[in-house]
């Protein structure tokens, strides 16, 4: 041991808490070490001047600490300090009032804080899917729980969310990917809609060129369709309640997909082969000049149908939905989305589809749904 | 187990119905204590006197709660250990410099006369002697830092047991026994050739 290893024992040796061979041992150190000696010696030295300090005589504490017992608690004191004549009350009254003016800065300012905040995104799927009040798109993007899919014995992902796009994977349409401002903004359009639709772009109803296209048709003979320059632009009018919130709905949609439009969705695509990685069969379409292929997304509950070529065909497809009191709207001058409750889907495809099979194949997956949303994109023949 | 003197515990039960009287009799026999203590740990007098004081209002609204388990003198200590601390830090708070002046009552008369009574024979040049070095002693233990210098005042001064001071720093003896020893070389190191 060396000279620091043995001045950890002075301490238990002052206190004669070493061992008897610790003792020795540290006596012989002393011995033999002048330095731990004398260190020893001065520790010992300190130590007695501690033991004889005197202890200070305590002041009379009593009297303080009868005061102090019966001291009257805060908020006596604080009532005594109000009622006290003015010039000893103004700080107290001045708080008062200073703190009663910021209460009141801050409940007038709250209700509109409250309204400044967006509306929560899962409260219109709870809407939705709880309450069969109306069909919400925007909801609709949310992926699927892994609740829902076995509900609807989803075997399988959906192929709509491995979409492909030349090779590549997309990002299928998800809530996430729309900025809560467009959102809210399709939130404000809804309820805009619901007052009655005055605000809502009205246009001329074309019955003639309806007329024309009402016969029924199957899908080969809607490609053949050929592009009717009349079936431009066109925003289909609606009556009631009713059309108003559907038309809501769909305006909400219009958001999301006029981003599909500017690129934020990669969704267009063409071509049989990229079609059928996309999204499911290729479409046995038949004619001369039309397209070849119909290709479809599906994302529970809404389902994306783009049907290639048939300018026309919008016409036909309008009349039918609003017969069946869907909604339908026009997005831009090859894409539609319509909204028609989930038993009409089936036929609305036999109508418009010569394959059966798709339709109760992969739309069954919609019935679940309150309301299905289904984009039709138009692409013009070759 | 009770470690308390018959008539003390006698003060105690009765404090603890509620009788301010028996209490002031426990105030008057373990004041000085407390205060010492109070004194030696903040380093001025009146906040010594001021935390005394509330040491025992504590002590009094608490004393239902006492368990006898521990002496009287090692609960009051204790709550006096945490009202020092809490009080060093509210001057940290508030940067306060802490100045020594545990012989402030020797510098009156009243001071004097007491220093007279607890050494009936000291001379003068006796008594400035020991002022110094007290204060040189109080100096040095307010540099020390706190869980160093509480262990210090209550072993080296007022001379508890380990297992109480054990008791009042709510810690281990193995605890109390190192700081010690540590506690007692910073201060030698300190007090070197002063004392």
């Amino acid at each position: 041991m060396n000279c620091a290893e043995y001045k950890r024992w002075f301490s238990p040796h002052v206190d004669k808490l070493l061992k008897p061979e610790e003792h020795a041992q540290l006596a012989d150190h002393l011995k033999s070490c002048a330095r731990c000696q004398a260190d020893s010696a001065s520790l010992q030295q300190m130590l007695q001047a501690l033991r004889t300090m005197e202890r200070p005589a305590a002041p009379e504490l009593l009297p303080g600490i009868h005061a102090k017992l019966t001291r009257e608690p805060w908020w006596q004191r604080l009532l005594q300090g109000f009622a006290a004549p003015w010039p000893i009350s103004l700080p107290l009254h001045g708080l008062a009032l200073a703190t009663a003016g910021v209460l009141m800065v801050v409940l007038v300012s709250l209700p509109g804080y409250f309204r400044m905040r967006p509306e929560p995104e899962l409260g219109i799927v709870d809407r939705m899917v709880s309450g069969r009040s109306r069909p919400s798109p925007i909801s609709s993007f949310a992926k699927p729980s892994r609740l829902k899919e076995q509900q609807i014995g989803m075997e399988e992902r959906p192929r709509s969310r491995k979409m492909v796009h030349e090779g590549k994977p997309i990002r299928p349409p998800a809530e996430s990917i729309f900025d809560k401002k467009e959102t809210q903004r399709g939130a404000y359009r809804r309820d805009e809609a619901f007052d009655g639709g005055e605000t809502r772009e009205k246009a001329p109803p074309q019955r003639a060129l309806a007329a024309a296209s009402a016969t029924p048709m199957n899908a080969t003979a809607l490609v053949n369709l050929p592009n009717t320059p009349a079936a431009d632009h066109r925003t289909v009018e609606r009556n009631g309640s009713v059309s108003a919130e559907r038309d809501a709905v769909v305006a909400s949609s219009h958001n999301n997909l006029s981003q599909m439009e500017e690129g934020t969705l990669a969704t267009r695509t063409s071509g049989d082969t990229v079609a059928q990685a996309t999204s499911g069969p290729v479409m046995p379409l038949g004619g001369s000049g039309g397209t070849k292929s119909m290709a479809k997304a599906l994302v529970e509950p809404v389902v994306y149908l783009r049907i290639l070529d048939a300018a026309a065909a919008r016409t036909a497809v309008t009349d039918w939905v609003e017969a069946r009191h869907g909604s339908i709207r026009a997005i831009s001058e090859h894409q539609l989305v319509i909204t028609l409750p989930p038993d009409h889907i089936a036929p609305f495809l036999r109508q418009f589809s010569s394959d059966s099979s798709m339709a109760s194949e992969d739309f069954n997956r919609a019935q679940s749904a309150p309301w299905v949303t289904i984009q039709l994109e138009l692409v013009s023949p070759q | 187990m009770s470690n308390l003197p018959a008539d003390e515990a006698v003060l105690i039960e009765q404090a603890q119905r509620g009788d301010l009287a028996a209490f002031d009799q426990l105030v008057l026999m373990h004041q000085q204590q407390v205060f010492a203590v109070a004194l030696r740990m903040l380093g001025d007098r009146d906040e010594a006197q001021d935390v005394a004081q509330d040491v025992f209002v504590r002590a009094y609204r608490a004393v239902s709660t006492f368990r006898r388990e521990a002496r009287l003198s090692t609960w009051l200590v204790s709550i006096t250990m945490n009202l020092c601390r809490n009080r060093r830090r509210w001057w940290a708070r508030r940067r306060r410099v802490i100045v020594a002046s545990i012989d402030e009552g020797l510098d009156t008369e009243e001071g004097m006369l007491e220093q007279q009574v607890a050494d009936p024979a000291p001379t003068p040049a006796q008594v400035a002697e020991r002022r110094e070095q007290h204060q040189q002693i109080m100096d040095a233990l307010q540099q020390l830092d706190e869980a160093h210098r509480s262990v210090i005042i209550l072993r080296d001064i007022e001379g508890c047991s380990y297992e109480e001071i054990a008791q009042m720093s709510q810690c281990q003896i193995g605890t109390v026994k190192s700081r010690l020893s540590r506690a007692r070389l910073q201060l030698r190191a300190l007090l070197d050739g002063k004392l």
